[in-house]
This record gives structure tokens, C-alpha cells and sequence, in this order.
């Protein structure tokens, strides 16, 4: 197995509201190898967006990265200057957003939205920049590229628009691509088409991929590893067979037991009870605690770290037999 | 495009009519200007001389037709008070309000879209702040009584800039403005900034609201996650898209000027059409009010006209809207 | 969530600024109802007015005019006695060629000793050139003196025209006086009063009649709805100040004219606003139920779709009572708007204009700030609400 070339450790990033501190990422840590897919998994507000931003370093005020380190090719990135920063971004880490009708600007020309993600990076000429967009929008298959350039984004269906974004990503050449829910608000053949694109273009270019999303069922198909996140915190991290297959944390099979693809046809789908906790208010132990039938007192105090195997990890008191 | 074009010109144009016409009977119900204007020892023939030499004898829908016909050759008739055309008086006029309605134009924009920008893009900054009070002041005092302070302010407390008038003129390329000589634009800087006040400040406001709108949308997180340097994201994505609702603001704001000359006009006693309009209400100088108060209509259907027209050129999503409608 | 008043009412509490806003409105709608009664004195009472209080500024006290007293003495045998009501003047001998004559009290603003014997002066008078009167200001003490060379006559009369000075009172005018002597406290509280009831009453009519036909132009739709939908961006395509003017040049001026031609300005607002909140309820299922049970139309507005658009409508209803005001102060400034007798807040100003550059600045500072204050409080407050309205706000 290759080396990893990104490295997040002990990932803090909190939010200084009026109502108090929400401490959206605690303590996160994670890597990537060339040409691997990290999945993060969590329901909304668990922190895995804003982690992804963190990377990106586009944490809006009141946020703030409190501490922890991210490394990039051994270069940290937390210490880098808002314009060093700018560099990175679209350069060497590319983005994917969730909802690809929100995407793109809506008064500006494919074209243009192309051409400015590579001319603030390098010099290069019109010629060269039409070049290389129609190419990447070949590469995301895209049928006739050079006359969908000149289109506006209303102009393009939701699959064509979230194609145009992710050629957009890949156009300089990144070395990994962070996607926030990419396939999300697509149809599922959509989907299953973007998705395949992706692989395709990580498998060709050998480029990391940080994949966000709340669906266990995509990252089966698509992840290397998974992590599961919830109120912000780590609860399970392992390559996908590991957390599909033999998922140790309650909170991973009360996640993968509400999927519905996984469950026998006629029988009830099964939901988590309760709600998240308020980020505002949580302690030292085990923010799952209020929700987990299986958790006892020194859950609500302390949190430890088990190893399952070299890749397998579960923050978990009470982690279910294999 | 061009049927869009055809179509939006004939609605105004009935629009026009409608409006001269409402215009002309509503000030024909005030009552017989003769009466205002004849010695109170005229008799009642010299009464029915007056009308006759002012047209007033005939039927009301034929007076309406001459109005008309007339108008549409570009005379208005003369004034009941001036006894010269209408037409001449306002062409007099128009040049003062037309520079105070410009330079408080520019100042509006120049002022309110940076400002509004900078509180959006920073709300919780001293500066935003300071921005938010300002135009929340600016929209809620009334403009007659914001201009007052404003000459007790520079113009008797601290007797920096003159009161009244437009100052001298000169003619430069064959137009002659009080905007060519220092002593002119002494004399139109505090009433165009008092007029533009109120404007600049729903300006602002409007900015702002559109600028922290735009700046939570994806697309211009997408753009700072391309690297996109910050001002360039500024201008090109949340800039030209909050244009697109500052169009119809400012395309309605600037006809407002024109309107709300007529109260700072008459504050600073500045010679235009606004300060004219109110004299003519004063004394019933109906050809004089049917003339403005259409010139000005004329004006606002204009400008509504080219506000659609921006807005399709600025906003590509609105060409397939209007293409719709007019086909 | 927080349904109800009890939640609603909790969360406009959360915005100090919505509070304040919402305790100065009400302060100003308190100010407006009970004026008669907390005002100092009845500006509109003309008879009380008087010219001696003309363009006091902060502070100054009511004066009592001063009055003349013409009174006739005649001496006998050195003894001078007043012929009438002395009302305070008296005149006393100080020996053989000296007669004192005044009021003891003091505070006079003027004597004036007319018809005295040959020899006889005033001292420190300034006498008539051809009437035999000698007229002294501001006596001092009140007192002057008739002195002679020789001994004064045993038996003579005189005439004294004597004028009081004014003196003040207790009442303080605590924000001056206007041209005519008009105690401006009260002059403000009753134009609040004014610009609150033009206001309310404007707006209020703008928002039942704009509301009817909009909702009337959502459910009916077709020729209906385009011909009030024409009429609604007609009348967007102007500026209210010039529909306003445009009114009232032709209807004159009056309280209802400025009511009716604010009406005719913001009716549209209403009927634009209920029509699309309308539409969009319209759309939903309960309305499609209530159709089904071939409820009224009318029932259906009322009952249903009405009460959903309500909000907003405050919303609008609370911000346009602010325009109301605004435009009606603009137009009475302009001298379309109100009649003199009863001065609005614009008004004031109007009339305090001519006084800011002799620097009498209360005149118009005053009802100004009032004006100002009342309408950002009734912004805010439309602001406020308006934020409480709006789902997108509320994470």
C-alpha cells in the first residue's frame, strides 16, 4: 500500500456563536493515499461538511480551526497565508458541492466559470484554456463539450450541471478532490452515472478523493474506507468491508440497519431514536450515549479508543462482537 | 426579442394615453383656473373673454382632442400664468433639475454599492455597523427636514457651501450647465446629496440584503474553492448577481430622483421643474401641471422600459422568461 | 416549534432593538390618543394664543402682557388722590417742589405724566415735542420724580398713562413657542396625534381594500386578476410623493384628501402582496379540500387563505403606517397636505422653515426629531416582525 500524501490530525474546529461554542469537528484524524476514496459518513450535523471546509480553509466567521494540523504533501496547510491558501484551493485540492443547481453562477457562461479556475492559477491562453475544458468535459462525459461551453448553467440538466463542476475540479489537475454529497440531489441513474465518472477519473489519475455524504449505500459501492461521524467526533473508522461487513460501533449498525436497501422487503424500516445532542452542550464522554441502548454510565464520562485491526478503529465502551 | 420590444412599447404607449387623459379630466374637476386668475371687479364678460381666449368654452372632449393633437406635436399650450408655452418653461427648467437629479444619481451609486457590498461581505464589523445605522437613518427621515439640517449644518452653523440657486454657469461643447464652474457644483453638492439620501440608503440596504444572500450560495463558495482571489469573487459572482434585483431597484430609485426633486428643490430653492411643478399646483396652471405631470409619467414608463430590458441582458434566465411571454 | 402568542411574543423579545422599537410605538400611539389630555395647553384654542410669546425659544417662561393704566390724579392742598381704580399707582409729596408718582411695587415698563402746571418737569423724562407729556422707561423702582423750581402748585390735576411690564408666570414653554405664540410641546403632541391618525387610518383603508382585491384578483383570476394586476403596476410604475402631488393638486387640500390620495398610493402594495401569498395558498391542498366540500368562495378566503396571509400583511400594514406618515409630512411640507389650523408634524417643520436661518432652530429641530424617531421605531418594529415571519431567518 502506497504512502499517504494527506494527513489530518486532531482536527478541532468550533463555531464562538452568541449562544456559545459549538464545536462542530473534535478531535478528528484521518489520512488519504494517492488514489483512495475516504468516505465520511454522519447525519447532517455531524461534522463531516465542516470538516471538508476546514480542509479547504473556507471556515466562515464565527468558525474558527481551534487546533490540529492538516498536511499536504508534508506541507501544513493550517499555517499557510490566506493567499498561499488561495493557491492551494482548485489547484492541488478541488471541491465538489452538493447541490450542482446551486453550483454555478448563474449569469456566467460555462466557459467562463471554466476559464477562471484555471487562469488564477497559471498563465495561460484562450486557446489553452478552451482546450483544456473541452477536454475535461469529454473526460466526464459530456457529449458535444464545445457547444455546451457557451451554454449558461439554467440551460444544462442537474447531472450535466454536476459533470460540468466536476470537470471544473479536475481541470488543473488536483491532487485530491474533497466531494460534500455530490450525488445527493440527483436521480439514481444520475447517480450511478456520476458516480462511475468519479471512480473512473481517481482510478485514471491516481488522485485522492474525500467523499461526504449520509449514504452508507454509495459509499458501499464507491469507498475505499469509511469513517462515520456523529455530533462532530469519530465513532468508526475502517476500509469498507470493515464497517459494512463487520461494523463494531451501535451507532454504525443503527446507521446501516435504517438503510433501506439493506433491510428484507416488507419488514419495518428501523429508525435511531431521540435526536443529536446540542453541540452546545456536550461533555467528555461519548456524545452517541443518550441514544445508545447499549450505554452505560462511563459513557457519559470518558470516550476510549479500541483497534480492531491495523485499519480498524471504534471510539466505543461496549463495541458489538464481530 | 424585438416582438418583446414592439409589444412593451405599445403597452406604454397606452399607458401614456391613459395617463393624460385621467390627468385632464382630474384637473379639469378642480375647478375653472379663469377664476383664479381674473381681478375679482371683472365682470362676467370679460370672464367669458378670458375663456374663450383660453379655449376653455369648448366641450371638455374636444379640449382633450386639441390637447392631444397638439401634445403630440410638441406643444403643451401656454401657460395660464406665464402666457408663454409650456413647453419653453420646462425646456428652462429641465436643464437644473436634470443636473441636480444626475449628480445625485452618481453619488447615490457611487456611495450605496460599494458601502453595501463591504456591510454585506462584513456584517459584524464596526464599519457594517456604522453602515446599517446610517442608511436605517437614511430611509427614515423625510427628506424635507434632512435637507433643512443639512443647511443649518453647512450652511449657517458652519457657512461652508451657499443655499439656493445653482451657482454660475458656463458653456462648454454647446451645453450649458452650472457642472462646468466650481461655484456650481458649491452650489449642487448639498442638495444632490440630500436628495440621493434616502435613495442611497434603500440602496445600501437593498445591496447589502442581496450581497449576504449571495455570499451563503454555493456557487460563490464553489468559486472560492477554484481559487478564485477574493476580489474577483467579489465582482464577478456576488456583485453581478445581486445587480440583477439592483437593476429594478435602481431603475425605479432613479425615477424617484426626478420625483423627489420636488421637495428638495423646494427646500434649497433650487430653480427646476420640481420647485415649477408646485407653483403651478399652487395656482392652478393646468396646462402647465397636465404638461409635468405627463412629462414625468413619460419619463417613469421609459424608465421601466429600459429596467426590463437591463434586466434581460444582465440575468440570462430572464430570456428564456420573457422570450415566453412575448411569443 | 413555538406556536401561539406566548412563543411568538418570546421570540420578538430575543431583539432588544425589536422591543424598543415596539415601546416607542406604543409610546407614540399613547402620545396620539391622549394628547387633549397630557398636552400642556390646546394648541387649536386661538383665543389663548398671544403675540408676546411669539418665537420663545427652550425653556422661557408664559408671560402675562403687560397692560396700560390710565389714571387722572388730583392734588388738593398738597394731598394727591387718584381719580378711579389706582390699580398699584400712587403719588406722594417729597416736599414743597417735589411730587413722587409710580408704583411701589416696581415693574413698570413705561410712565408717562401728561397735563403737569407750568415749571413742572419729570426728571429723567424725555418730553413730548409738542405735547405737554413727559414719558419715562423703565422707571427706576418704579417711581419718577415731578420736580419743580418753584414750589408746586397747592391745587392742580395730572394725567399717568402707565404700562406694566410683563411679567412671567409659571408656566414653562419646555420646547419654545412658534410664530403665533403656540406653546410647540403641545403643538407636537397634537400633530402626533394627526400624523398618527392619517397613518393608521390610510394605511389601515390602503390595506382592506388593496387586500379585497387582491385576494378577489387570486381567486377569481382571468380577466379579473389581469385587469387589478394592470391597475396594481400602474400605479408601482410611480413614485407616491407624485401620485400624492397628483392628487391633491387636483382634489385640494384637507385631512381626508391626504387619507385618500395615501390610500390610492398603497392599496396596490396590498393587493400585489395578498395576491401572490394567496396564490401560493390557493395551490395547496386544503384549499382543494375545501373546494371539494363546495365550501363558499368567500368562506374559503376568509376562513382559510386569509388568515395565512396575515402576517405579512401586518408586516406591510406596520411599515406603511411609517410611509403614511412620511409622505403625508412631505406633502404638507410642500403645502398641499393639511390645513393650517391643525398642524401636522410636517407641517410644524414646514412653518418652523423661514425661522432656521434667523437660528430660531426649535421651531423645526423638534417635531423633526419627533417624526424621525417615530418613524425608525415603526421601521424597526415592520423589521422586526418581518424577520420573525421569514422561516429562512429563523437557524
Amino acid at each position: 500500500m502506497t504512502e499517504a500524501f494527506f494527513k489530518v490530525e486532531g482536527l478541532n474546529t468550533w463555531f464562538f456563536t452568541r449562544a456559545g461554542v459549538i464545536k462542530s469537528v473534535r478531535d478528528v484524524s484521518f489520512d488519504l493515499r494517492p488514489g483512495e476514496v475516504l468516505g465520511i459518513a454522519g447525519e447532517s450535523g455531524s461534522g463531516k461538511s465542516v470538516t471538508g471546509m476546514s480542509i479547504m480553509g473556507q471556515i466562515d466567521e464565527p468558525g474558527k480551526i481551534v487546533s490540529g494540523s492538516i498536511r499536504l504533501n508534508g506541507e501544513e496547510l493550517t499555517a499557510l497565508s490566506f493567499e498561499q491558501m488561495r493557491r492551494v484551493r482548485g489547484k492541488r485540492i478541488a471541491m465538489v458541492f452538493q447541490n450542482p443547481l446551486m453550483t454555478l453562477n448563474p449569469v456566467m457562461r460555462v466557459r467562463d466559470q471554466m476559464y477562471e479556475a484555471i487562469g488564477e492559477h497559471e498563465h495561460a491562453s484562450h486557446a489553452e484554456m478552451r482546450e483544456r475544458s473541452i477536454e475535461a468535459l469529454r473526460a466526464v462525459g459530456i457529449p458535444s463539450p464545445e457547444e455546451r461551453l457557451a451554454a449558461y448553467p439554467h440551460e444544462l440538466s442537474g447531472g450535466m450541471r454536476q459533470r460540468v463542476v466536476i470537470a471544473t475540479a479536475l481541470l488543473n489537475g488536483p491532487d485530491m478532490i474533497i466531494a460534500d454529497e455530490p450525488t445527493t440531489a440527483l436521480d439514481v441513474t444520475i447517480q450511478a452515472q456520476i458516480i462511475y465518472q468519479m471512480r473512473r477519473q481517481i482510478d485514471e489519475r491516481g488522485l485522492g478523493m474525500i467523499w461526504i455524504t449520509h449514504d452508507l449505500a454509495t459509499l458501499s459501492e464507491l469507498a475505499d474506507r469509511i469513517m462515520v461521524m456523529y455530533a462532530g467526533a469519530r465513532m468508526e473508522i475502517g476500509t469498507t468491508a470493515e464497517i459494512i461487513g463487520t461494523p463494531r460501533h451501535p451507532y454504525t449498525r443503527k446507521l446501516l440497519e435504517s438503510v433501506p436497501s439493506r433491510n428484507v422487503p416488507g419488514q419495518k424500516l428501523r429508525q435511531i431514536q431521540g435526536s443529536m445532542p446540542s453541540l452546545l452542550m456536550l461533555g467528555e464522554g461519548c456524545p452517541f450515549a443518550s441514544r445508545c441502548e447499549r450505554a452505560t454510565d462511563i459513557c457519559r464520562h470518558t470516550l476510549i479508543e479500541q483497534e480492531f485491526s491495523p485499519t480498524h478503529r471504534v471510539w466505543c465502551h461496549h463495541p458489538h462482537e464481530a | 426579442m424585438i416582438s418583446f420590444v414592439l409589444r412593451r412599447l405599445f403597452q406604454s404607449l397606452v399607458v401614456v394615453l391613459l395617463l393624460s387623459l385621467v390627468l385632464f379630466v382630474g384637473i379639469w374637476l378642480i375647478g375653472n383656473p379663469v377664476d383664479v386668475m381674473i381681478s375679482s371687479e371683472a365682470t362676467e364678460a370679460d370672464r367669458l373673454a378670458a375663456m374663450h381666449s383660453l379655449g376653455l368654452d369648448k366641450p371638455l372632449w374636444e379640449q382633450y382632442l386639441i390637447f392631444l393633437s397638439n401634445a403630440a406635436h410638441g406643444d403643451w399650450g401656454a401657460s395660464f400664468v406665464y402666457k408663454v408655452p409650456v413647453t419653453d418653461i420646462l425646456m428652462q427648467r429641465l436643464p437644473a433639475s436634470l443636473e441636480l437629479a444626475g449628480v445625485a444619481f452618481v453619488l447615490a451609486i457611487v456611495i450605496s454599492i460599494p458601502a453595501g457590498l463591504y456591510a454585506g461581505l462584513r456584517p459584524n464589523s464596526p464599519i457594517a455597523r456604522f453602515i446599517m445605522t446610517f442608511s436605517l437613518v437614511g430611509v427614515s427621515i423625510p427628506t424635507f427636514w434632512q435637507g433643512m439640517l443639512l443647511i443649518v449644518a453647512f450652511g449657517i452653523a458652519l457657512p461652508i457651501l451657499p443655499v439656493g440657486d445653482r451657482g454660475q454657469l458656463a458653456t462648454h461643447f454647446g451645453v450649458t450647465t452650472s457642472l462646468f464652474t466650481l461655484d456650481g457644483w458649491r452650489h449642487v453638492i448639498m442638495p444632490a446629496f440630500s436628495l440621493c439620501l434616502l435613495k442611497m440608503s434603500l440602496l445600501m440596504r437593498v445591496t447589502r440584503a442581496a450581497t449576504v444572500e449571495i455570499s451563503k450560495l454555493d456557487y460563490v463558495k464553489f468559486a472560492y474553492a477554484k481559487g478564485v482571489r477574493t476580489w474577483k469573487v467579489v465582482i464577478g459572482h456576488i456583485l453581478r448577481n445581486a445587480l440583477v434585483p439592483l437593476i429594478t431597484v435602481i431603475g425605479i430609485e432613479m425615477g424617484n430622483l426626478l420625483a423627489y426633486g420636488v421637495i428638495t428643490e423646494t427646500v434649497f430653492s433650487w430653480p427646476g421643474l420640481g420647485q415649477l411643478l408646485i407653483n403651478s399646483i399652487k395656482v392652478l396652471d393646468r396646462p402647465m401641471i397636465v404638461a409635468q405631470l405627463t412629462y414625468t409619467a413619460l419619463l417613469f414608463i421609459f424608465i421601466n422600459f429600459v429596467v426590463d430590458i437591463l434586466h434581460m441582458t444582465i440575468d440570462p434566465r430572464m430570456k428564456a422568461v420573457m422570450g415566453r411571454r412575448g411569443a | 416549534m413555538n406556536r401561539g402568542f406566548v412563543g411568538f411574543a418570546r421570540r420578538f423579545a430575543e431583539s432588544p432593538v425589536g422591543v424598543a422599537s415596539l415601546v416607542v410605538t406604543l409610546f407614540f400611539i399613547f402620545c396620539a390618543l391622549f394628547a387633549p389630555w397630557i398636552s400642556p395647553t390646546d394648541p387649536y384654542d386661538l383665543s389663548k394664543l398671544q403675540l408676546t410669546d411669539a418665537l420663545k425659544p427652550v425653556g422661557a417662561h408664559k408671560m402675562v402682557p403687560g397692560e396700560e393704566i390710565r389714571l387722572d390724579f388730583a392734588v388738593t392742598g398738597g394731598k394727591a388722590s387718584a381719580q378711579g381704580d389706582a390699580r398699584g399707582i400712587s403719588a406722594e409729596p417729597c416736599g414743597d417742589n417735589c411730587l413722587t408718582v409710580g408704583m411701589k411695587s416696581g415693574g413698570l415698563a413705561s410712565l408717562q405724566i401728561r397735563n403737569l402746571p407750568k415749571g413742572a418737569t419729570v426728571e429723567g423724562a424725555t418730553k413730548h415735542p409738542i405735547q405737554p407729556w413727559w414719558t419715562v422707561a423703565n422707571p427706576k423702582d418704579g417711581m419718577v420724580k415731578i420736580t419743580s423750581a418753584d414750589p408746586l402748585p397747592r391745587d392742580f390735576n395730572f394725567s399717568v398713562v402707565a404700562k406694566t411690564a410683563d411679567h412671567p408666570t409659571d408656566f414653562v414653554f419646555r420646547l419654545g413657542t412658534d410664530a403665533f405664540g403656540r406653546d410647540m410641546l403641545s403643538a407636537i403632541l397634537y400633530g402626533i396625534r394627526i400624523s398618527v391618525f392619517v397613518g393608521i387610518v390610510a394605511a389601515g383603508t390602503a390595506l382592506v381594500i388593496g387586500t379585497g382585491l387582491g385576494l378577489l384578483a387570486a381567486w377569481r383570476g382571468g380577466v379579473t386578476d389581469a385587469i387589478i394586476m394592470r391597475a396594481v403596476d400602474f400605479m408601482l410604475g410611480f413614485p407616491s410623493i407624485l401620485v400624492g402631488l397628483a392628487i391633491l393638486a387636483v382634489l385640494g387640500s384637507g385631512v381626508s384628501k391626504v387619507v385618500l390620495a395615501i390610500v390610492i398610493v398603497q392599496w396596490s402594495y396590498y393587493a400585489r402582496t395578498s395576491r401572490a401569498l394567496a396564490m401560493s395558498e390557493l395551490g395547496k391542498e386544503y384549499v382543494e379540500a375545501a373546494r371539494c366540500l363546495r365550501l363558499p368562495a368567500w368562506r374559503i378566503m376568509v376562513r382559510h387563505v386569509l388568515p395565512n396571509c396575515l402576517p405579512q400583511i401586518i408586516v406591510l400594514f406596520t411599515l406603511n403606517i411609517a410611509a403614511a406618515i412620511a409622505l403625508e409630512s412631505s406633502l404638507s411640507f410642500l403645502g398641499v397636505g393639511l390645513p393650517l389650523t391643525q398642524p401636522s408634524l410636517g407641517m410644524l417643520i414646514a412653518n418652523g422653515y423661514q425661522y432656521i436661518f434667523s437660528r430660531q432652530y426649535w421651531l423645526s429641530l423638534y417635531p423633526g426629531i419627533v417624526l424621525l424617531v417615530m418613524i425608525i421605531a415603526m421601521n424597526l418594529l415592520g423589521d422586526r416582525l418581518r424577520d420573525l415571519n421569514n422561516p429562512r431567518l429563523d437557524n
